[in-house]
């Protein structure tokens, strides 16, 4: 019986695929380019969240100490035990002024002479404090800056109060760029598939009221039509899956490549399985749930 | 089989279209309901079918009270059933097989009983040679007596039919006739509301008149057609 009755659902919803062509590639395409659209953005949210993550993994701030004070003296062991213990920093690393001098020496090769012809070591000893990945409190690291940069024994700063500031400030701004835009699409694609839900119902009205004149229960009328919503899901967010991977491959590794400079071009990819079956499965309850409301109208009365 | 007891039924912005209806029809009974446009001819078919719920009153069938019959049993208390309309009803982009099946799909019948129980029902109708063709081209007759065979395909034991000659003419008309006395003579229970007299006496079976919603009279059967 169950068999029986799925398989008349699944022929049933063909048969309306079919009479009905012309609507339901309409529908499936109105699908197809909101979840291309929607889909675009994930990907944007998804590679920004990794680009800003290897950002902030990148993130260190450099505290040059005074000449006077030594490796090991009082203001020295104060200062480090108080990075050391502040809650946005991850690691501390100390570099003498003779490393800082071998360092450039060894780095910028082909200037040894600028730094030899200067008869003392101008290079300050300092420490590199590196901030943890993901780290978002704006406030905290802005005070650690505040703090440091009125120290008695620290010199400079490699970073300012502006800098974090602006740099949490355009993350903020990229997010809610993003969001807005998720939101914005979000509710469109509710009122297009809507829509494309009501023009379908104009159509089924009288086979429904026959199914019911017949002796047919909410859920067997429900049934074809339930399958044709997933059909039109699935064929709607499978081909904006396949055009999404065309275009990513023909156009958005070009796109990010040109802005390598910015953003490291390994931590930009396409969807992972999980996202790629949760935007099937978004396309299938869609179609599911429209399935559903367009035929409730009529097992209402 | 179905009776009214004190039925009313009022519409929204408070038009009455029946006042205390008391009917009686029995098991294997044909029964006409007639009277002017307006009558409440259709409204009682559909308080029947529970296409519509009385305002007042108790309305029983098949020994069950449709007053306090709850929404998800309506479809099980259908498939005991048929109805037929003026206007068909017919899935106009379907095969006449396909519309007659439709009703039997529903009760989950096999394929192998399914083809054969189509078939037969409609030879009853005389359209068995016209199966495979969509119902959409069919004649107006010819559609009413698809509907017809949908109607009974599923053997209910009563059948409902709403002015089903209100849009054929004289031959036709006499032919769908035909096939409900013949169903009605198997056994079931035929009601039909029609407001074509000539028909009505032609046929000689008993017939309630209403008008403006209230009984105005009931015609007993002729003799020899007692039901």
């Amino acid at each position: 019986m169950l068999y029986r009755n799925l398989s008349f659902f699944l022929i049933e919803a063909l048969k309306n695929l079919k009479g009905n062509f012309y609507l339901h590639l309409t529908i499936i395409l109105i699908i197809s380019i909101s979840f291309f659209i929607f889909g675009t953005l994930l990907i944007f949210d998804t590679n920004i969240d990794r680009a800003l993550s290897s950002i902030s993994k990148d993130l260190s701030l450099v505290v040059f100490l005074k000449d006077d004070v030594a490796s090991g003296s009082e203001d020295f062991l104060k200062l480090k035990k108080f990075l050391l213990n502040y809650p946005a920093v991850k690691v501390v690393h100390y570099t003498s002024r003779l490393d800082a001098y071998l360092d450039f020496k060894k780095n910028f090769k082909g200037y040894e002479k600028v730094v030899e012809e200067i008869e003392d070591n101008p290079f300050p000893s300092s420490f590199e404090v590196r901030i943890k990945e993901n780290y978002s409190n704006k406030k905290e690291l802005a005070d650690l800056i505040s703090i440091l940069s009125k120290w008695k024994s620290v010199e400079g700063l490699s970073l300012s109060k502006d800098w974090v500031n602006h740099f949490f400030s355009f993350i903020s701004l990229i997010r809610m760029v993003i969001w807005l835009l998720v939101a914005l699409i979000g509710t469109g694609l509710i009122l297009i598939i809507y829509n494309g839900i009501k023009l379908t119902i104009h159509s089924k009205g009288s086979q429904i009221e026959i199914m019911k004149l017949v002796g047919g229960t909410n859920w067997f009328i429900r049934g074809q039509f339930i399958f044709e919503g997933i059909i039109e899901g699935l064929l709607g967010s499978g081909m904006s899956l396949l055009v999404l991977y065309l275009a990513y491959n023909l156009m958005f590794q070009k796109i990010t490549g040109a802005f390598s400079f910015i953003f490291p071009q390994q931590a930009f990819s396409f969807f992972s399985v999980n996202d790629t079956l949760l935007l099937i499965g978004s396309g299938t309850i869609l179609g599911i749930l429209g399935g559903v409301l367009s035929t409730t109208k009529y097992l209402k009365n | 089989m179905i009776q009214l007891l004190r039925v009313d039924k009022v519409y929204e912005g408070g038009r009455w279209a029946l006042k205390d209806i008391n009917l009686h029809i029995k098991k294997e009974e044909f029964v006409f309901i007639t009277g002017p446009s307006g009558a409440g001819k259709t409204t009682i078919l559909k308080l029947i079918y529970l296409g519509d719920r009385a305002t007042n009153g108790q309305i029983l069938l098949f020994g069950r009270n449709l007053a306090i019959l709850k929404r998800n049993s309506i479809p099980f208390l259908r498939r005991n059933m048929g109805v037929v309309f003026q206007d068909f009803k017919l899935l106009s982009d379907k095969t006449v097989f396909d519309n007659v099946a439709f009703a039997l799909r529903i009760l989950g019948t096999r394929k192998v009983e399914l083809k054969t129980r189509v078939l037969e029902t409609l030879k009853l109708v005389g359209l068995e040679k016209r199966s495979n063709e969509i119902a959409s081209m069919l004649s107006g007759g010819e559609q009413q007596r698809v509907c017809i065979a949908r109607a009974v395909v599923n053997e209910p034991a009563l059948v409902l039919a709403d002015e089903p000659t209100g849009n054929l003419d004289l031959d036709n008309a006499n032919q769908v006739m035909d096939i409900f006395r013949a169903l009605n003579l198997k056994g079931t229970t035929v009601v039909i509301a029609t407001h074509n007299r000539e028909m009505i006496e032609k046929t000689g079976k008993r017939t309630i008149i209403l008008d403006s919603g209230n009984m105005a009279g009931e015609n007993l059967p002729r003799q020899g057609d007692a039901l």
